[in-house]
């Protein structure tokens, strides 16, 4: 089988490594992509990095989150989170691990080692290298990977974690989703110099992939991890990719960029839809499987869906948070 | 032909109308204008008065503003004046101190004061201490201001009110507006005041209309800061609130009227300075004190008016203790029905007038 090359490889480290081109592995990938779709999120580039990055992975790794996460759910769902327990904490209702204490999508699991996501940008970078230098310090042959956003990089959080990654030598790859959009505000007034790929600044090895790409996401991923762990040094991958979505329910994005330029990213560089073509070329996947899976889908989401959400979470619940007292 | 007796004819009815007529000014009506609007419209004046007044912060320019506060104005005003900032609340706070310390008013948005504390130093240890720290040389004329307390559904890292905390600070001026008037006026005083000023807002406020009385639709409309103001005389208790709650508080007062309890509701405009004596003067009037706020009891607004009372002459006017009615100790929850009851209620404010007075 020819071997995947990424693009922007740097030749300095070393040959690329081969993509896993077998079924047996894109499978699982291909399985999460349409619950994921179904469940209303609609930045398929970012869906690409959540299914790349966590066979890179192994998993026991901890994932440090960002807020604004569809994408990485992905990365939980593959890790088998079930269906219902996502819907659980959307809900805040009895079943909620949570016990309705978070906002939606402010998923948790210890178990899965995902760090449960906390709202102010940034502020998970210092606190993933916190989590790399302890692994480290316990040789404990495990990283930890960092996802966040190139708006959440300009955040002071960012930069300290950078350098205190760098300086104290932690085993931590850092995973930057760069979709061109903080809300409203593109990369050219988010920042002017190349890119989130800054990590040469602070001595950190840096590569830049197309985040659409599952192969060149998983490839870079994988290869990062291994040279962490054997090298006590910290990673950084810029994913470029495109936010299709608006930013949240309450925006409309018509209002600062071109329907146009939406619909170029949503027909021609769409992961899901590559990564699906790709399968179809081999003949692992064909349109046939492809409705019935659709169908599949929908009907597990809104089996856990349209259930009526039990009571919430109560008062009693609610006494616990008083810390001991 | 009939233009020329026109001509004759009306003279004659301008003299008797001359001698019929009297001065009439038409007052302007009273508008409905929501809080937001009020926002918008003080800090346009402000905007238009002084052009060393600027607005920054995350997504205020081009997006209109996250609430769409500054809706309009990077289209009057371009981007000189309205500024986007990358995300960066340390930064642009950072970047907004020191445009003030060199002569500049800016106007720096937070897009909920949550994330000032990503930025509190700024806020602190450079805006609130350099006037004092400089023995009078170096003011920093700028405003801090953004959504502050407890909003629906956003749970703990979006909801807490940092009433407590800028109020703590010496060198701090710190305004929580209630209606459209509080915040046109309030906002306009905080720009052209020479201090640092944090301007407490209120998510859930702004889309609320009042009615906006006519002074308030002058475009040099001031609210003293450091001034209270009575929305609600009463005879029987005190009490005293800012920000949304003061809503509440008058809508509890409406209920115990019925029951002939007559509630003086005190609406305070502003954190620091406190106006202790328009509480004061209340107190010795009615000898009953609750105090309503969002934020969570320990060393909040209500300690410390319940500790300035005991230390001022209203204490011996005291019938009862003072009682305090807050946020629950907890992080805000997200489930709504711990949301809402982690957040004061009218009846809970019924219930603590009622126990204070006895009944």
């Amino acid at each position: 089988m020819a071997s995947v090359t990424c693009a922007c490889w740097p030749a300095h480290l070393g040959p690329a490594p081969a993509g896993p081109l077998s079924l047996p592995v894109c499978f699982p990938w291909s399985h999460p992509a349409p619950l994921l779709h179904r469940r209303g999120t609609r930045s398929p580039g970012r869906k690409g990095l959540a299914l790349g990055p966590p066979q890179g992975s192994a998993p026991p790794d901890p994932l440090s989150q960002q807020l604004v996460p569809p994408p990485l759910t992905g990365v939980l769902m593959y890790r088998d989170y079930p269906l219902e327990q996502f819907m659980a904490q959307c809900y805040g209702n009895v079943n909620d691990p949570g016990k309705g204490r978070q906002m939606p999508v402010h998923y948790g699991c210890k178990e899965r080692h995902f760090v449960t996501i906390s709202s102010p940008l940034a502020t998970q970078i210092p606190q993933a290298v916190g989590a790399a230098y302890a692994a480290k310090r316990a040789n404990a042959n495990r990283i930890v990977i960092c996802y966040f956003g190139e708006g959440a990089a300009s955040e002071g959080d960012a930069h300290a974690g950078f350098n205190f990654a760098a300086t104290l030598e932690c085993p931590i790859i850092f995973f930057c989703r760069n979709n061109g959009y903080a809300i409203s505000t593109p990369t050219s007034e988010q920042y002017r110099g190349d890119g989130i790929a800054r990590g040469p600044g602070y001595g950190i090895l840096s590569i830049r992939v197309d985040g659409n790409d599952v192969f060149a996401v998983y490839n870079a991923t994988k290869e990062a991890r291994r040279r962490a762990v054997a090298e006590n040094q910290p990673f950084l991958i810029e994913a470029m990719t495109y936010r299709i979505g608006h930013h949240s329910t309450s925006d409309d994005s018509s209002a600062y960029r071109s329907v146009d330029e939406v619909n170029y990213w949503d027909k021609q560089d769409h992961p899901i839809s590559r990564l699906r073509h790709y399968m179809q070329s081999r003949g692992w996947w064909d349109d046939e499987q492809e409705k019935a899976w659709r169908k599949q889908s929908r009907k597990k989401v809104r089996a856990t869906s349209c259930c009526r959400p039990t009571p919430q979470g109560t008062l009693e619940g609610r006494r616990l948070g008083f810390g001991g007292q | 032909m009939a233009g020329v007796s026109g001509l004759v004819r009306r003279p004659l009815q301008q003299v008797s109308g001359l001698l019929r007529r009297r001065f009439h000014q038409t007052a302007p009506a009273a508008l409905q204008v929501t809080v937001r609007e009020a926002l918008n419209q003080g800090m346009d004046e402000e905007l238009e008065r002084d052009e060393k007044v600027f607005l920054l912060g995350e997504e205020v320019a081009q997006y209109d503003g996250a609430y769409k506060v500054s809706r309009g104005l990077w289209k009057k005003y371009g981007d000189k004046r309205i500024i986007d900032t990358p995300i960066s609340e340390m930064g642009f706070a950072g970047i907004a101190v020191g445009a003030a310390m060199a002569g500049l008013r800016p106007i720096c948005e937070f897009m909920t004061f949550n994330f000032s504390m990503q930025a509190i130093d700024q806020v602190i240890n450079s805006a609130a201490k350099t006037y004092y720290m400089s023995a009078g040389f170096q003011p920093v004329p700028i405003v801090f201001r953004g959504p502050n307390g407890a909003s629906a559904g956003v749970a703990a890292q979006h909801s807490q009110c940092f009433a407590a905390w800028y109020g703590h600070c010496p060198g701090l001026k710190v305004v929580s507006p209630w209606n459209s008037e509080d915040a046109k006026g309030l906002i306009k005083s905080a720009i052209r005041d020479n201090n640092p000023v944090v301007m407490l807002e209120n998510e859930l406020m702004y889309g609320v209309p009042f009615e906006l009385p006519p002074e308030a639709q002058s475009k040099d409309f001031l609210i003293p800061i450091g001034k209270a103001k009575i929305e609600r005389p009463g005879t029987h208790i005190t009490v005293v609130a800012h920000s949304r709650p003061v809503g509440h508080c008058l809508e509890a007062a409406t209920v115990l009227s019925k029951e002939g309890i007559e509630c003086e509701v005190i609406n305070m405009r502003t954190i620091r300075p406190m106006d202790i004596e328009t509480i004061e003067a209340s107190v010795m009037k009615t000898n009953h004190l609750i105090t309503v706020e969002g934020g969570w009891p320990q060393f909040g607004v209500g300690a410390e008016i319940c500790a300035r009372i005991m230390e001022g002459p209203a204490f011996n006017f005291l019938d009862a203790p003072a009682v305090r009615v807050t946020g629950a100790d907890v992080p805000m929850p997200y489930a709504k029905i711990l949301e809402d009851n982690s957040v004061p209620q009218v009846k809970d404010i019924i219930f603590a007038i009622k126990k204070t007075l006895n009944v």
